[in-house]
């Protein structure tokens, strides 16, 4: 282990710590509300306002893909999918502010954003 | 390798290299159960020839053989899909760590090239699913790959570092 290499390992550190504080800050962020998008391949298929009291489930079918996405108060989980690798099932359930489970068989992403800046949010992802 | 002028020679050893490769990623496919924290994440075994190539062969010849097992991974274990994400991660990992290697202004060690490939890796197939997904969000993940990439490329580095020592046995 000579200098560089002490320094690239530093670098790679230093930009996870960044990067977690950066996504774990914008989740704990207080927001009057949250919004759920459902994209498949960029293009939004569902979206619906995540209050404590949502209880929703919405399908996805696409040429036999299935991915049964539910939320239970306000808690948005993927409950059951035909994708290969069923790592979106596996998912941890998701509430926070900027995060997503992916379903990259399926192409289908969801993701929560923070109700109050939607503007800003459009303009970057579409 | 680079001594011998037999060309059958070193056409067979990138082949060794190469179905290598491909059973690491079929064994990959069984373990990837460590990782249940960061949805997706993997070893890397794979990246245990990629590594090896770089030092063992030349750049064309480690060229080939990353362009081979990406696309008979693919075709074996995947689907179009797997060819882009995985693609991506090993044409980046690829390039970084080629350069980190050839460049003569400071020596690095095999682990930290290991380690940066795992990085790279990640960052390029990141990038390629936030293009075919359009969104930006899923970046969320790349901290925690990150962090993850230090453990599974010292493990690969060292990996390598072994192979290379038998490999030697018979060039």
């Amino acid at each position: 282990m000579k200098k560089w290499d002490k320094i690239i390992m530093f670098t790679i550190l230093f930009l996870a710590v960044i990067g977690a504080l950066y996504f774990y800050l914008a989740g704990a962020q207080e927001h009057t509300d949250k919004m759920l998008v459902v994209r498949h391949h960029g293009e939004k298929i569902f979206e619906i306002i995540l209050t404590e009291d949502t209880n929703e489930t919405f399908v996805f079918e696409n040429n036999g893909e299935r991915n049964t996405i539910t939320i239970e108060k306000g808690i948005v989980f993927i409950e059951e999918a035909t994708c290969r690798d069923q790592i979106c099932v596996n998912h941890r359930r998701i509430h926070r502010n900027r995060e997503t489970i992916v379903c990259l068989p399926h192409g289908l992403v969801l993701e929560i954003f923070a109700y109050d800046e939607p503007i800003l949010f459009d303009s970057i992802v579409e | 390798m680079k001594k011998t002028s037999n060309q059958t020679r070193e056409m067979v050893f990138m082949a060794v290299l190469v179905a290598q490769a491909i059973v690491l990623s079929i064994v990959e496919r069984w373990i990837s159960g460590p990782f249940i924290m960061v949805p997706g994440a993997k070893l890397g075994l794979a990246n245990v020839i990629t590594v090896t190539a770089l030092y063992v062969l030349t750049l064309k010849q480690a060229w080939v053989v990353v362009v081979m097992r990406v696309i008979l991974v693919a075709v074996l274990l995947g689907s179009l899909s797997t060819l882009l994400y995985s693609g991506g991660g090993a044409v980046l990992s690829f390039v970084v760590m080629a350069f980190l290697i050839k460049q003569k202004a400071v020596e690095l060690h095999p682990i930290t090239i290991s380690i940066v490939g795992a990085v790279m890796h990640n960052i390029g197939q990141v990038m390629v699913a936030a293009m075919i997904l359009e969104t930006w969000l899923i970046m969320s993940y790349l901290p925690w790959l990150l962090f993850l990439a230090i453990p599974t490329g010292f493990f690969v580095g060292v990996s390598s570092s072994y192979l290379k020592k038998h490999l030697a046995k018979i060039l």
